[in-house]
């Protein structure tokens, strides 16, 4: 006659009293199924414990800073009114980021209009992730290449933009250390360089994303880390005190 | 089993997830209220891994997990207004999506026809050998996947987010015991699944 | 990391205003020229600010002027103590008492004059001490040629920041939490047990015998990270160029990467503890003590992959995966033991190698 199953599952999270975990145990000497039980319900839970985090998708912030934009402009364009101009909001759709929205962004902004800016159904966005099953190999292929593009022109354009800062605020680094900073730039551009040739000889090589993914963010924290030391090196000569450079590091 | 078919998860080019010390979450907070959409995604980067996370589990799958997650950022941008400081910025942001998602299983679950609750008694006490080899992560993932509405956000919310049965049975809005069933109940199907 | 986000908030900006969509181009050489003339334009204009040149590249012209400074200031045996200075070292040694005792040297080849130029400060509050150089801005140019090296005593309870920009930084028998920084100088720690912070650029970063109760960091870009003797919850350690080698090490959470250097680590590994390692060409190669079993995701593009500990491949689930193996993909995933452990190892083109102590 075995323990319920509740108690089995207490005793297994040793949530049990001495006097009832004494007879489980008497139980289990002799059960092996139930020693099975009690092994497998904490080995779950163990994993379960120490799952991995998830990083979400390229998209996902595109659509939210979109939904908020389009907020905005629907409260500017008519005082708190429901409609939404439409000219205002595709302005912003059009000036913002990537040309892949497209037009799709006209469709988006209709339907945005339409249900009163609310989560679009999934059919209608862009890169929509269902796909008919008999194509579902090679769509699933195509469709992590182009998220890879995705992530490529994004992280292309922030650094572009870094790039931009550092030439901007340039001068306030000394030479040795802006020698040390390219040199180093360098070796991360080399890096992305390996990864997209790998890439392109073996397109779905998940080992070959991965790096030219971790070498962009690579790449884009180092550049973060130079904005930030020029600006506090400038901060310092102005202020006139000895302000010191923090927060570089070479994570991705 | 067939496994429903994983596509590899790219890394997203999200900033250091460190925690953010006090004041630096009041800064980005005041200017995102403002109107400084910039300063909101900072935001987003440092907290999107971890609710995205949790809204996958949750809901059960990660297409519904995407949406869950604009959803639950689109609900912070607004509600911002209401968020003091006596908390840290990702402890509001975690009640926040943890609340949304559970009205959002609880109104698909509501939907459907109700599920039977019982226990399948015939799973757990099924003779079976010793594995022999540990669970992968992969493999749970998955699994967690395919367990019914119910019993899933407990079994998240227990052994997965660490609450104990008393505050899991609080979120849920069932009582201890409950969880406590439904718990193992997710348990043993997940033995099976991963058999 | 304390990045600075406004600074990332302008980035951001810039790139939605001027953004149309670039076409992707597959084809880096673009980037990497810009690059490349953005940081020769940096370095010209500064080689044409004299100060600034003679300031770091060392003591070479006339005879060396020195003023010595020296103050004591009492501060609490679990005060905060912190010192910020640009050109010069910084020693800073935990002992017993409780005073700060402050010695510092100005020098300069330049004329003599120039030393008074450049001020020390202590800024002496309830339970903190901070020390940081000035230099008068209406000087020719700042940093004239001047720098200030730092002798440091300090109860060894205290907590201790210290950051330079062109000098060496030292820490040692320093109990309560520290936090260490250059540019281009080296950052050396010993005996540290609550080590939360060990930074440099261009300069090496040294531990020994650290611990935390928290997360430690510990990073350069162009300089290696080497560790001797660290007992930690998490360590994030991570160079661009550099290698990067913990040695006796036990920790729950390791995070070490870098580009072209190599990543080392020997020590063990806690049950249930994360461990990734992350590099482009270096080499990744763990030596493990102790018995803890792991479970394995081992990628590489065209590196090799070696294990001295018997592995359990698991093969047969990675085909539900949908993985799809080409001729260069390179994946393993393995347990070892009771597969407790998450270790995680990524290389493009470096060998990974686990081996046993």
């Amino acid at each position: 006659m075995h323990p319920d199953d509740l108690v089995i599952n207490d005793y297994a999270d040793d949530r049990l009293a001495p006097a009832e975990r004494a007879d489980v145990e008497r139980h289990l000497a002799g059960c092996a199924a139930c020693r099975a039980l009690v092994d497998d319900v904490r080995e779950i839970r163990r994993v379960a414990g120490s799952l991995d985090g998830r990083e979400p998708p390229v998209r996902v912030w595109t659509r939210i800073e979109r939904a908020i934009q389009l907020e905005a402009a629907a409260r500017a364009a008519d005082g708190g009114a429901r409609g939404v101009q439409l000219k205002l909001a595709a302005a912003r759709l059009t000036s913002s980021r990537s040309i892949w929205i497209g037009l799709a962004a006209a469709a988006v902004l209709v339907l945005a209009t339409a249900v009163g800016l609310r989560l679009l159904p999934r059919a209608a966005r862009p890169g929509g992730t269902t796909s008919p099953p008999a194509a579902a190999m090679s769509s699933d292929a195509a469709q992590i290449e182009a998220e890879l593009r995705q992530a490529e022109a994004h992280y292309e354009k922030a650094i572009q933009g870094l790039e931009q800062i550092a030439n901007a605020e340039k001068g306030a680094l000394d030479p040795q250390t802006a020698a040390t900073l390219q040199k180093n730039l360098s070796v991360i551009d080399q890096a992305i360089s390996e990864s997209r040739a790998a890439l392109r000889a073996e397109p779905t090589s998940e080992p070959a994303q991965q790096s030219l993914i971790d070498s962009f963010k690579t790449k884009m924290g180092l550049l973060q880390d130079t904005v930030a030391l020029i600006n506090d090196m400038r901060r310092g000569n102005e202020a006139g005190a000895a302000r010191i450079v923090s927060g570089l590091k070479p994570k991705g | 089993m067939t496994a429903p078919k994983q596509r590899p998860v790219l890394p997203f080019p999200s900033k250091d997830t460190a925690v953010e010390p006090a004041s630096e979450g009041m800064d980005l907070v005041a200017r995102s209220q403002a109107g400084d959409v910039q300063a909101f995604e900072a935001i987003y980067r440092q907290h999107a891994g971890r609710l995205y996370t949790l809204a996958c589990r949750m809901a059960g799958s990660p297409e519904d997990g995407e949406d869950l997650l604009q959803e639950i950022f689109l609900q912070a941008y607004r509600k911002l207004g209401s968020f003091k400081g006596d908390s840290t910025l990702g402890t509001w942001l975690y009640r926040l999506a943890l609340n949304h998602c559970l009205d959002y299983v609880r109104s698909r679950h509501a939907k459907m026809s109700k599920l039977t609750d019982t226990l399948d008694t015939e799973v757990s006490h099924q003779p079976t050998a010793r594995r022999d080899t540990p669970i992968a992560r992969l493999d749970l993932e998955r699994a967690l996947e395919r367990l019914p509405d119910g019993c899933r956000e407990a079994f998240v919310l227990h052994d997965v987010e660490g609450f104990d049965h008393k505050e899991v049975g609080q979120l849920l809005g069932i009582a201890e015991g409950t969880s406590k069933s439904q718990v193992f109940k997710a348990r043993a199907k997940l033995r099976a699944l991963l058999r | 990391m304390r990045l600075r986000l406004p600074v990332l908030l302008v980035t951001l900006a810039s790139i939605a205003a001027a953004a149309e969509a670039q076409a992707q181009n597959p084809a880096d050489p673009d980037v990497r020229i810009v690059v490349r003339d953005v940081v020769r334009d940096v370095v010209t204009t500064h080689i044409e600010r004299a100060g600034l040149t003679r300031a770091y590249q060392g003591r070479d012209r006339g005879a060396e002027q020195t003023e010595r400074f020296s103050r004591k200031v009492k501060v609490g045996r679990d005060g905060r103590v912190s010192v910020e200075n640009i050109a010069g070292e910084i020693t800073v040694t935990g002992g017993s008492g409780d005073e700060v005792s402050i010695e510092a040297v100005k020098r300069t080849r330049r004329d003599r004059g120039e030393l008074a130029n450049v001020r020390i400060i202590v800024d002496d509050r309830a339970g903190r001490v901070d020390v940081r150089t000035e230099y008068d801005r209406f000087g020719r140019n700042n940093n004239d040629g001047v720098s200030v090296d730092y002798t440091i005593a300090v109860p060894s309870g205290v907590a201790v920041d210290v950051k330079s920009i062109s000098g060496n930084v030292k820490v040692s028998s320093v109990q309560g939490a520290v936090r260490a920084e250059s540019v281009s100088g080296n950052v050396t720690t010993a005996a540290t047990p609550r080590l939360e912070l060990s930074k440099s650029v261009s300069g090496d970063v040294v531990l020994t015998d650290a611990g935390t109760d928290a997360d430690l960091t510990a990073t350069s870009v162009s300089g290696n990270v080497r560790a001797n003797g660290l007992k930690v919850r998490a360590i994030d350690a991570g160079s661009v160029s550099g290698d990067v080698v913990l040695l006796n090490v036990t920790c729950e959470r390791l995070g070490i990467k870098s580009v072209s250097g190599n990543l080392e680590y020997s020590g063990t590994l806690a049950r249930n503890g994360r461990y990734d390692l992350n590099t482009h060409s270096g080499s990744a190669r763990l030596t493990l003590s102790g018995s803890t079993g792991f479970e394995l995701t081992a990628n590489t593009f065209s590196g090799s992959i070696r294990s001295e500990l018997p592995l359990t491949i698991g093969g047969d689930r990675d085909r539900d995966t949908g993985r799809r193996r080409g001729v260069n993909n390179r994946q393993i995933r393995a347990t070892f033991g009771d597969g407790s452990a998450a270790l995680t190892i990524r290389t493009f083109s470096g060998d990974i190698v686990i081996a046993k102590r």
